[in-house]
């Protein structure tokens, strides 16, 4: 399933980027294969993973497809090139793709929610297509308003009401239950009669496409209204060369979009124009049944709760926002995706993973570059990405890129390099930084590092720094005035980090005539331009700089860093198992002894060293460790960052891209045999080839998979090692 | 039996004269003289006395002291011989349990009876039984410091001493709850008020007090608490408590484990008191900011439980989503009386415009505030020069969502700012908006905090937000108007707001009240929404972020040093500190640490970590029993983890923290 989307998504890149000027029969037709080819392999598909999928699931599955069928047959029929329809082509091949990557999800309450946006896509997509393909036949940049929403509102009506046509009586079935909220729409929107019978006709054409019923398609009606807005803001992204950036298919700008037009007002769904929604479809129910009313008030009142909550829900879902954003290699290749405003970075990671075939690493991270300010920082795995592609503004350089950054769980991995004070000794062993970190992080409060010291300030405006000695604390960031001791009571907040965000600046020495190129940055997110908001502090050496940028975050985010690596680490786990699963033909040859053993209880932890290294029976509560795997994975990247450490303390600074170390996604090359330092995670194997499409990338699943065992013989050593520490610190436990 | 006599009178067996005294220990308190032989059991002595007695009482929880040995006599199997009892034995029939004036955490005394046979762990467990504190581990007992200043306290009006004496635990585990209090606070109007006083956070102090109480001024003073500690695994008696005494109930380890609003009310409202204390009477130190949150905390706090709102309010969580919000919402609306304008005020845009004063701070400008037509629509806020020019383009439109919002109000100078930070691509704007009386500020302020979170003035929490404003501003008027009263005047308890009795001392000094209070205004803005336990927990969370936290201090001697220095024990470290600077020397963790040990003779402590790390010190502010304990404590506690759901390890407990009972 992964390969299908994730092909589905290569087009949808390749099209919205390169070939722009391309021949669109030619590319309609290759859409047409695709979808046939995706709809086949998909009922194929289905099987495949029986358990996840709830029954309802299906059903809107399966109306989903009649739809598309029916759209597709239709096509043929008028045998038209046109591009609305075209556009629903293409919306459909998004509504699959999210789909299939919300059958992941498993939540399937969440699923029929999906379900329900992605029938509202079409149109929404459709208005991606006029602006990138073909520019749109109305030239002026700018149409007002209204008049605009108009004119693609009578577009899309009329298609639909030719879709309706070859739509067999169920639609006049669901036309019928329709009439319902109709009634609530008029009764609502008395002011503006006029405009009534418009939403009228809308609505009964929409609800020919809608299988699910009533309410959902009152939700459509809503959404054809939503088109307008995109459109006029990729006309405005005509101009530009290469569309870099985010792309807001819905555009957020709320303000001074409240029209009195009436399918303004509906597109905004503002939370007080829900309200009243939900109040007419209370007021419908309660006029229903009065009797009922007076009889069973609690029943009532449990009914009528029950069904504005579906209303609200299906209200909400009907606000999501997508954007098609461009995500940038490390190989300067860029793939293009979709993501609705719900996704966390970890999904969206997660997807990205899949699709790329670049094996699961906890270093894989989405980094926002502003090359504006000469910045970037990476995306912690709890925010939310459309949120803050969002504050990018309109031209932006900014890219957004796909790639492996030790930085970004180096806390967790080392922790005693960040969480100890200064006077702590640097080296530990593995049980005790779980113990430094369970300390850290799980605990009632989290407690931020103790870091203080040096740092130069960048003053406003000015290219001169000046030394300050700077001090973290859990309330920002406070620096001692001049003359004043180091206590709490006479320290100046230099910033609280409620509002801003920490980044990496790049190359400050040149730029800014910074002491060092190790400089990080505060601002608030939303602050693009140069700024006296933002705040440049400079350390003298990395490690310095690294302290205090995860220091910051720890006092920023607290523990949801700590969930974070969690999540992160148990996906690559449960990666790094189904890897080993599958790989279990190539086991039964290898000749090392204790893995198959060790493999075999890793749910006992009991002799990987780890488990039991609790000094004073400290115990580990969350369970990190599942397998021995992931252990040698863990450490290999533990090596690797050390490594790296080494290497960048020797010629360069963090900041800088850092191409050989991060592998190339869908590249498949000998690196990792000849690589001298110990390699890194490999690509696991893909998931199990769905039957239709060969895999793509199979010459480098074997590659993996030989590189794979390559890492665990060297993790051999390692367990044994890791024996010897438990055995000390079993006997360490007695005296005490 | 003892006591055989031939006709002369002269025993013929191995008996002699056993005098008990009866009572506490009391010179001139009646005794009884016992015949009695060494292999007379200590359960027969004990009839014997009753008996001699000859009084109806209860005497179950009577038992006999060895004043000498320091040593209750509690096998009643055992014979007098294996106690090495013998006649010169001066021993006391006495009660085990005797009353004890507590101090607890929120600086309020209590009167209840406390085992003093038992080792203070069990002790304070049963203690923390009664008061419904659970983790009773992490709580020990202090000797009430010394009384310098006799005459200064003698003026002071007596205060109230809750009672407890006469309530008697059930022997069963859980108390069950009964009107939402353990039972056996419910039985009088009195136990009731005392577990009020407990589950309840008290008023601020009034900032007079709060200056005269001692507060340390050094490293050096803050070790002197710490020796007073008592030995966890010695009775009350053995330390030379008698009845009446007055102990101090705090919380001694700082690792407090499982913390929950809805089982642990008293647990979590005593800490909270503790927090506050420390904080208010410097014992930690913290930054101004920081001073202001907890500040505005406990002012949200003492609201809250001043009226009486101690129930959470139904679906109170902050982050409430707006499903939620507008389905009760809703619920509200049709519930209540249906006003036939309901559908018009949901389909009007609500907007506000008016006259505002704006003012936009620039650097090297003296403008000052000019008059504008605001209008502010959804979460946008435009204005222009005048009226009639709104159709046109605003002299500036700016978008608050995600902006500060930061009040600005002086009631009694009729002063009603709003200033906004509002965030764009090229920097912040900062805008001020000048407001002409409290409704229109309410109204303004409300629409711009919903804007900043992106919400618009139709969210369902707009009016609510309005009348909120407008209740704090009365609540300023009540705090800082009224011609008279003096802002330290002893009403501190007043629902106004006197920001002296919030802040430590040190901050009364450098800041005037009207400096303090939009401060500290500002700061509630953030935590105004929280419930009381929600703001209780924030309180002590934001506690314990603070680097100086939990960290108990002594003065000590390292081994190869001549010199004091202090040693900070938290819980999961040792931290040398040097005396004179107050500098961080060095840090070690209890993670790798291998044992301890102490040599009682020379009061010394030796620690050996990993990779042969060895440190000695010799305690001089405290008995090194106290540093000992310390250490053992945390090392136990870290263990619970483990042990969760498990009946605590007494055991354990007493062998990781005692050990000196064998010299």
């Amino acid at each position: 399933m992964e390969q299908l989307s994730d092909e589905e998504i290569d087009h949808g890149a390749e099209e919205d980027s390169d070939k722009e000027d391309q021949d669109l029969d030619k590319m309609f037709g290759a859409w047409l294969g695709e979808l046939d080819k995706l709809t086949q392999s998909l009922d194929s598909d289905k099987p495949m993973e029986p358990v996840k999928r709830s029954p309802l699931r299906q059903e809107t599955n399966m109306a989903n497809f009649s739809y598309r069928f029916s759209i597709y047959n239709l096509n043929e029929a008028l045998s038209q090139g046109e591009t609305v329809d075209l556009d629903a082509l293409m919306a459909d091949l998004c509504s699959i793709e999210r789909e299939l990557s919300s059958i992941g999800a498993g939540n399937s309450k969440r699923q029929i929610a999906e379900t329900k946006a992605s029938q509202k896509l079409p149109p929404s997509r459709h208005t991606t297509k006029h602006g990138t393909l073909k520019g749109l036949s109305s030239s002026s940049n700018r149409i007002t308003k209204p008049s605009h929403a108009n004119y693609s509102l009578e577009d899309i009506t009329a298609q639909l009401d030719q879709a309706s046509l070859s739509m067999d009586e169920a639609a006049q079935q669901s036309v019928l239950e329709d009439a319902k909220p109709l009634v609530t729409n008029q009764h609502r929107r008395t002011a503006s009669a006029g405009t009534v019978s418009d939403a009228e006709v809308r609505s009964m054409s929409n609800s020919t496409r809608s299988s699910i019923t009533s309410a959902a398609s009152s939700m459509d009606s809503l959404d054809i209204d939503k088109v307008t807005r995109p459109q006029e803001l990729e006309l405005t992204h005509q101009g530009q060369p290469i569309t870099e950036h985010a792309i807001s298919l819905r555009c957020p700008s709320k303000p001074a979009k409240r029209h009195i037009d009436f399918t303004e007002e509906q597109a905004e769904l503002t939370p007080h124009s829900y309200l009243d929604r939900e109040t007419s479809l209370l007021l419908r129910n309660i006029a229903g049944k009065p009797s009922h009313l007076l009889t069973k008030e609690e029943q009532a009142a449990k009914l009528k709760a029950e069904k504005i909550r579906v209303a609200l829900e299906k209200i909400k879902e009907a606000q999501v926002k997508k954007l098609v954003i461009r995500v940038h290699m490390s190989d300067d290749s860029s793939k293009t995706m979709m993501v609705d405003e719900r996704q966390t970075v970890r999904q969206v990671l997660d997807n990205l993973m899949d699709k790329s075939h670049c094996g699961y690493s906890l270093d894989w991270s989405l980094v926002e570059t502003i090359s504006e300010l000469q910045m970037e920082r990476i995306f912690e795995d709890h925010e939310n990405l459309v949120e803050n592609l969002l504050n990018w503004t309109r031209d932006s350089q900014n890219r957004l890129m796909f790639m492996e950054r030790i930085e970004k769980y180096a806390l967790f991995k080392n922790p005693q390099n960040y969480l100890l004070g200064k006077k702590e000794t640097a080296e530990m062993a593995d049980r005790n930084k779980e113990v430094l970190l369970e300390e850290c992080f799980c605990g009632s409060s989290v407690t931020i590092p103790e870091i203080e010291g040096v740092l130069w300030l960048k003053d406003d405006g000015k290219k001169s720094w000046k030394k300050r000695y700077f001090l973290l604390r859990a309330s920002g960031i406070y620096y001692v005035p001049k003359g004043k001791a180091k206590v709490s009571r006479d320290l100046v907040c230099f910033l609280q980090l409620d509002h801003v965000n920490v980044y990496y600046g790049q190359d400050y020495r040149n730029k800014y005539k910074a002491p060092t190129d190790c400089c990080l940055v505060l601002k608030h997110p939303q602050i693009q331009k140069k700024s006296q908001y933002i705040k440049y502090l400079c350390c003298d050496d990395v490690r310095t700089l690294h302290q205090w940028v995860n220091g910051i975050r720890i006092a920023k985010y607290g523990k949801q860093l700590y969930m974070n690596y969690q999540e992160a680490l148990k996906r690559t786990e449960s990666a790094c198992d189904w890897t080993s699963l599958s790989s279990s033909s190539i086991k039964s040859g290898s000749s090392s002894s204790s893995i198959p053993e060790s493999q075999s209880n890793h749910s006992t932890q009991s002799d990987s060293g780890v488990s039991d290294s609790q000094p004073a029976g400290h115990v580990r509560s969350q369970s990190i460790v599942s397998s021995i795997f992931s252990e040698a994975w863990k450490r290999g990247t533990q090596l690797e960052e050390s490594s790296k450490a080494r290497m960048d303390s020797m010629n360069r600074s963090y900041t800088s891209l850092m191409p050989p170390l991060s592998p190339q996604p869908k590249l498949v090359s000998p690196y990792t045999a000849s690589q001298p330092s110990p390699p890194l995670p490999p690509p696991p194997p893909p998931p199990p080839p769905p039957p239709p499409p060969p895999a793509p990338a199979s010459p480098s699943s074997a590659q993996s998979v030989c590189t794979f065992w390559g890492l665990s013989s060297h993790d051999v050593c390692q367990v044994q090692h890791n024996h010897q520490a438990a055995e000390r610190l079993s006997a360490f436990r007695t005296p005490v | 039996m003892a006591g055989m006599k031939t006709a002369t009178g002269d025993y013929i067996d191995s008996s002699w004269e056993l005098r008990v005294f009866v009572g506490e220990e009391d010179p001139e308190a009646e005794s009884v003289t016992l015949r009695v032989t060494g292999e007379s059991h200590i359960g027969g002595v004990l009839l014997k006395i009753v008996e001699e007695i000859n009084r109806k009482q209860d005497w179950s929880d009577h038992a006999i002291w060895w004043e000498q040995k320091k040593q209750w006599l509690l096998q009643t199997h055992w014979t007098l011989d294996k106690y090495g009892i013998l006649a010169d034995a001066r021993l006391f029939f006495g009660p085990q349990h005797r009353p004890i004036l507590l101090r607890l955490p929120n600086r309020r005394a209590l009167r209840l009876r406390a085992s003093f046979s038992q080792p203070l762990f069990q002790a304070v467990a049963a203690i923390c039984r009664l008061l419904s504190i659970r983790h009773p581990e992490e709580l020990s007992l202090l000797r009430a410091p010394e009384r310098k200043e006799k005459k200064k306290k003698e003026k002071e009006p007596e205060e109230e001493v809750y009672d407890l004496t006469k309530v008697v635990l059930a022997g069963g585990m859980a108390p069950a709850l009964f009107r939402g209090m353990p039972a056996h606070f419910s039985d009088s109007a009195q136990t009731e008020a005392c577990y009020h006083m407990l589950s309840r956070p008290q008023p601020p102090p009034d900032p007079l007090l709060l200056q005269r109480l001692p507060r340390p001024s050094s490293l050096l003073d803050k070790t002197q608490l710490h020796s007073r500690w008592l030995d966890s695994s010695r009775c009350l008696m053995q330390q030379g408590i008698k009845a009446g005494d007055t102990l101090w109930l705090r919380f001694k380890y700082y690792s407090f484990f499982d913390l929950d609003p809805k089982t642990d009310p008293v647990r979590l409202t005593q800490l909270y008191e503790q927090a506050r204390w420390d904080l208010l009477l410097e014992e930690i130190d913290c930054t101004e900011e920081e001073m202001m949150v907890f500040a505005a905390l406990q002012y949200h706090i003492n609201k809250l439980s001043q009226s009486g709102e101690v129930s959470e309010p139904a679906g109170a969580d902050p982050g409430l989503d707006d499903l939620d919000a507008a389905l009760s919402n809703l619920e509200v609306k049709l519930e209540g009386s249906a006003r036939t304008d309901v559908l018009d005020s949901l389909t009007a845009i609500p907007e506000l415009k008016d006259h505002l004063r704006i003012l936009r701070p620039r650097k090297l400008t003296l403008k000052g505030y000019r008059q504008h037509w605001v209008v502010f629509k959804e979460t946008t806020l435009s204005y222009y020069k005048s009226q009639d020019e709104a159709p046109g383009d605003p002299i500036q439109q700016l978008n608050l969502k995600g902006c500060e919002v930061v009040p600005d109000v002086n009631v009694s100078g009729q002063k009603f700012c709003i200033k906004l930070l509002v965030p764009s691509p090229e920097g912040m704007s900062e805008l001020y908006l000048r407001c002409q009386d409290e409704q229109q500020y309410a109204r303004w302020m409300a629409g711009c905090r919903l804007a900043s979170k992106g919400r618009t003035m139709a969210d369902s929490s707009y009016a609510s937000e309005v009348q909120g404003i407008l209740a704090f501003l009365s609540l300023q008027r009540a705090g800082t108007g009224g011609p008279g009263s003096q802002p330290q005047g002893p009403d501190a308890s007043a629902e106004g707001l006197n920001p002296y009795g919030l802040v430590a001392p040190r901050f009364q000094r450098k800041f005037k009240a009207k400096q303090l209070t939009p401060r500290i205004l500002e700061a509630h803005q953030n935590v105004a929404q929280l419930p009381l336990s929600e703001a209780q927990l924030r309180f002590i969370q934001a506690w314990q972020s603070l680097p100086d936290f939990g960290i108990s201090y002594f003065i000590v001697k390292f081994k190869g040093s001549r010199k004091d220095e202090i040693l900070g024990i938290a819980n999961n470290r040792l931290i040398r500190i040097d005396l004179a600077v107050g500098d961080v020397v060095k840090t070690w963790r209890f993670s790798n640490m291998r044992q301890w040990n102490v040599n009682w003779d020379i009061r010394q402590v030796a620690i050996e970590f990993d990779e042969h790390i060895n440190v000695a010190f010799s305690c001089v502010s405290a008995s090194c029993r106290i540093v000992h304990e310390y250490i053992g404590g945390y090392i136990f506690l870290s263990t619970r983890e483990r042990a969760r759901g498990e009946e605590l390890d007494e055991d354990l407990f007493l062998q990781l923290t005692g050990g000196h009972e064998a010299f």
